[in-house]
């Protein structure tokens, strides 16, 4: 096929600016790893090191030489797998009952949903909720008020929206309820959807650091994320701590990617059909 | 049937996200009304209290709120849980312990007083500003008492305690008894570029030194994003970032004076010629050590009794060398001073303390014993550190967990421990580096110390209810001078803007009334 001189020049120009951005995400990745595995004379020397040299693992036996961090990664892990199957229960359930034109009040409770995107209480407020609750101190303050996302819910909304209502009808003929054209019918054909938001929420709730901070005192219950990043910062004070470079923090941020970086092959398949899927229809 | 089943599950989803709003307005408003204050009552409770608990020998239940690096300094949650049995055990007391992470501590306090959850013991960075609003706001009670009359605390009156008043109480106690930040100077970089440190230098030797750095190799002069820092230049031309008493005791306004205006000029000449860190204003305390310690920088300002921990980093991170400390800038008209962040913390009790004695018995133990100041800065034997061969060796997990030995709070603490005749040595510290240290930092206390000058709330309104701001608002100004998106004669422009929004001049006329 013949391609125009104007079309090539196209071409190339794009694949150097796709080059360039892969390059951009990429290189620092790669500088991160690296340094993760460079020694402390190299690390505290260059900072952040491109080109390896002597790689050893120093770096991540001081993260996990201490028993603190196996309780913190499985309390994060504990958090991230309840406060992501809560949310996509939740998630699923509601945007499916508002995605129902027949449903009564949906415009009110649809507006009531984009009004929280809107109006933020603030970190006051917000901790009063929770403590009124009886969730200071607890796991359940790290799961049940962030179980819902709104930009999810509307995601997901939209998504079952775009749905043929045919199917749901052949299903309501066939005596289907609606709990169970949930699960048989739109879930399964809404596999896209459902892992994309499944990501959203699991590296959400693996990152969360803030809600950890305000509402769990003990340390006994800290996340991983609040463990690391306190060992990240420990020279910050006035006393005397020990000194952190950056091989041992690098090494601290490889720790933290790799879960999510675990999960999202496995669900990378569906994952931009999905987002595409949600925001066709608004 | 499918309506009423959506709809239920409707009504359900978003019950549930919206569950919070409901109870938030109730909440305030009881919350609020229960701190709003009774200090009388709470007093009288309180030692009701706690006579009945020293009388039953019950553990005294108390909330300590500490940041996670006061535990016992390993992060490692089993190290800090062994901390706080030592800790429950030699003051008969049950602690529900809150631990929010160091850089995040002021955060949480601050949410969880607003919020009517006070902890009963409490220890605010940047004491001198913050213990007086505490005050003001009704989260924190007077221990004039204390200060003033208990033996225990005698040491304290040794120190100008008035920055932590409000009215006529006193409602803190101060942490260390001294700290003052100073320049230190690699060694090995001042052989390297040939630069002449002495005890105190001009502004122009300053300049004229840390232009010898090539700075295609090194930072010549680190400092970190905390603007308040920025005193220990101030402090050089003679100027305060505040209002401050005159000679005849008659309040102005320390921004508005030539002064201020030279010593901005001179921090924005360190900054335009690349002497001072270009990325300052990201950098945190840990960033400007990690930056000495390795070698990337010559100087920076830091504690004085960080002189060990400068040393043991240095060689941590392969680049050992000695350090220099130069203890004051010296301005064109002999004005000099550190830093002078004497009573940065300090320890509060809660209005709400059902256990007053109990609480002091505790900041007693802890701050000015002995033994307390050996646990709050060494850990637990057996668990942080262990005595090998009659020296303290720290344990290679706590290690792992951030752990190291706390000469540093050792030295600057009320408790005199007399770390020569402790019994056993310290790991890769020499005695004589401890004498030193120990020297510079009572050099820096007697000789050079800087000023520290805070008005105590409630000698006027608009005063305390703008003091905030007035900081803030002088941080903020500062930054743009030196990083150059303002010139000094447009930032002094928008503060008479800002100084006439404060009412700042009916400001000074209410503090000069009493």
């Amino acid at each position: 096929m013949q391609v125009s001189k104007s079309r090539r020049v196209f071409l190339i120009v794009n694949a150097i600016f796709m080059l360039l951005v892969c390059l951009a995400i990429v290189l620092p990745l790669w500088m991160v790893v690296i340094t993760s595995l460079s020694s402390n004379e190299v690390a505290a020397a260059e900072g952040f090191v491109f080109i390896p040299k002597g790689l050893e693992w120093t770096s991540y036996q001081a993260v996990f030489s201490s028993s603190g961090y196996t309780g913190a990664f499985i309390r994060s892990i504990g958090v991230t797998v309840s406060a992501t199957a809560l949310s996509m229960a939740l998630t699923t359930t509601m945007a499916y009952a508002l995605a129902q034109r027949e449903l009564a009040f949906r415009k009110f409770f649809m507006n009531a949903v984009l009004l929280t995107m809107v109006v933020d209480g603030g970190i006051i407020p917000f901790y009063m909720v929770v403590k009124q609750l009886g969730m200071i101190d607890t796991y359940a303050s790290l799961i049940i008020p962030m179980a819902i996302t709104t930009y999810n819910l509307i995601l997901m909304r939209n998504f079952f929206q775009s749905l043929p209502e045919s199917l749901m009808e052949s299903a309501r003929l066939d005596g289907c309820s609606e709990i169970g054209i949930l699960c048989r019918i739109v879930l399964p054909i809404s596999v896209p959807i459902l892992a994309a938001i499944l990501l959203f929420y699991a590296v959400g709730h693996w990152n969360r650091y803030f809600e950890v901070i305000m509402f769990i005192n003990s340390s006994k219950k800290y996340t991983l994320q609040v463990l690391l990043r306190q060992l990240i910062f420990q020279s910050e004070g006035d006393g005397t701590y020990s000194v952190q470079v950056n091989n041992f923090k690098m090494a601290v941020m490889v720790i933290t990617m790799l879960p999510i970086l675990a999960l999202y092959p496995f669900i990378q398949k569906y994952f931009i059909s999905g987002l595409m899927l949600g925001s066709v229809k608004g | 049937m499918k309506k009423t089943l959506a709809s239920v599950l409707a009504v359900a989803a978003v019950a549930a996200s919206l569950a919070g709003c409901s109870s938030s307005t109730s909440s305030t408003a009881s919350s609020s009304t229960a701190s709003a204050g009774s200090t009388a009552s709470s007093q009288a409770a309180s030692s009701a209290v706690s006579d009945a608990s020293q009388e039953s020998a019950e553990p005294a239940e108390l909330s300590l709120c500490m940041s996670q690096i006061r535990w016992g300094i390993s992060v490692d949650d089993n190290h800090m849980q062994q901390w706080v049995a030592e800790l429950e055990k030699a003051t008969n007391t049950k602690i529900e312990m809150i631990a929010p992470t160091h850089n995040d501590y002021m955060e949480k306090l601050n949410v969880l007083l607003a919020s009517g959850d006070i902890p009963d013991i409490m220890i605010p960075q940047q004491a001198w500003d913050y213990v007086g609003q505490f005050a003001v706001r009704g989260y924190i009670q007077p221990l004039t008492q204390y200060v003033e009359n208990d033996e225990r605390f005698a040491v304290v009156k040794s120190f100008d305690n008035s920055i932590y008043q409000s009215g006529d109480d006193i409602y803190g106690i101060p942490v260390n008894s001294g700290n003052n930040k100073i320049f230190w100077f690699r060694n090995d970089m001042i052989e390297k570029y040939g630069l002449e440190i002495k005890e105190t230098m001009t502004t122009d030797e300053f300049i004229t030194e840390l232009k010898k750095v090539d700075q295609s190799e090194a930072i010549p002069f680190s400092f970190p994003k905390h603007i308040v820092n920025f005193q220990i230049f101030y402090n050089a031309f003679g100027a305060y970032g505040g209002i401050l008493p005159d000679e005849n005791g008659v309040y102005y306004d320390g921004i508005q004076t030539q002064e201020m205006k030279d010593a901005f000029a001179f921090i924005k000449t360190l900054y335009d010629e690349g002497l001072m860190d270009a990325e300052f204003i990201t950098n945190e305390n840990s960033n400007m050590r990690e930056k000495i310690y390795a070698g990337t920088a010559v100087s920076d300002v830091d504690y004085t009794s960080r002189y060990i921990n400068y040393l043991q980093s240095a060689s941590s991170v392969g680049a050992p060398t000695d350090f220099t400390p130069m203890y004051s800038l010296v301005g064109p008209n002999g004005d000099l001073g550190t830093l002078n962040e004497s009573g940065n913390e300090a320890v509060c009790v809660s209005v709400d303390c059902e256990n007053v004695d109990a609480a002091m018995n505790l900041v007693h133990y802890l701050f000015f014993t002995e033994e307390g100041r050996m646990l709050y800065t060494l850990g637990v034997e057996g668990v942080h550190y262990d005595i090998v061969d009659n020296v303290l060796t720290p344990r290679e997990d706590a290690v792992a967990a951030g752990y190291a030995v706390g000469l540093s709070d050792l030295i600057s603490g009320w408790a005199a421990v007399d770390i020569q005749s402790l019994g056993f040595q310290f790991a890769d510290t020499e005695t004589a580096q401890i004498d030193k240290n120990i020297e510079i930092t009572n050099k820096a206390n007697v000789s050079y110390v800087g000023p520290l000058i805070k008005i105590p709330m409630g000698k006027s309104t608009l005063y305390d209810e703008n003091v905030a701001t007035y900081n803030s608002n002088l941080y903020e100004m500062a930054t743009k001078i030196v990083l150059g998106s303002q010139t000094i004669d447009e930032a002094y422009a928008d503060y008479e803007q800002f100084w006439k929004s404060i009412q700042g001049d009916k400001m000074l006329e209410e503090l000069n009334a009493q």
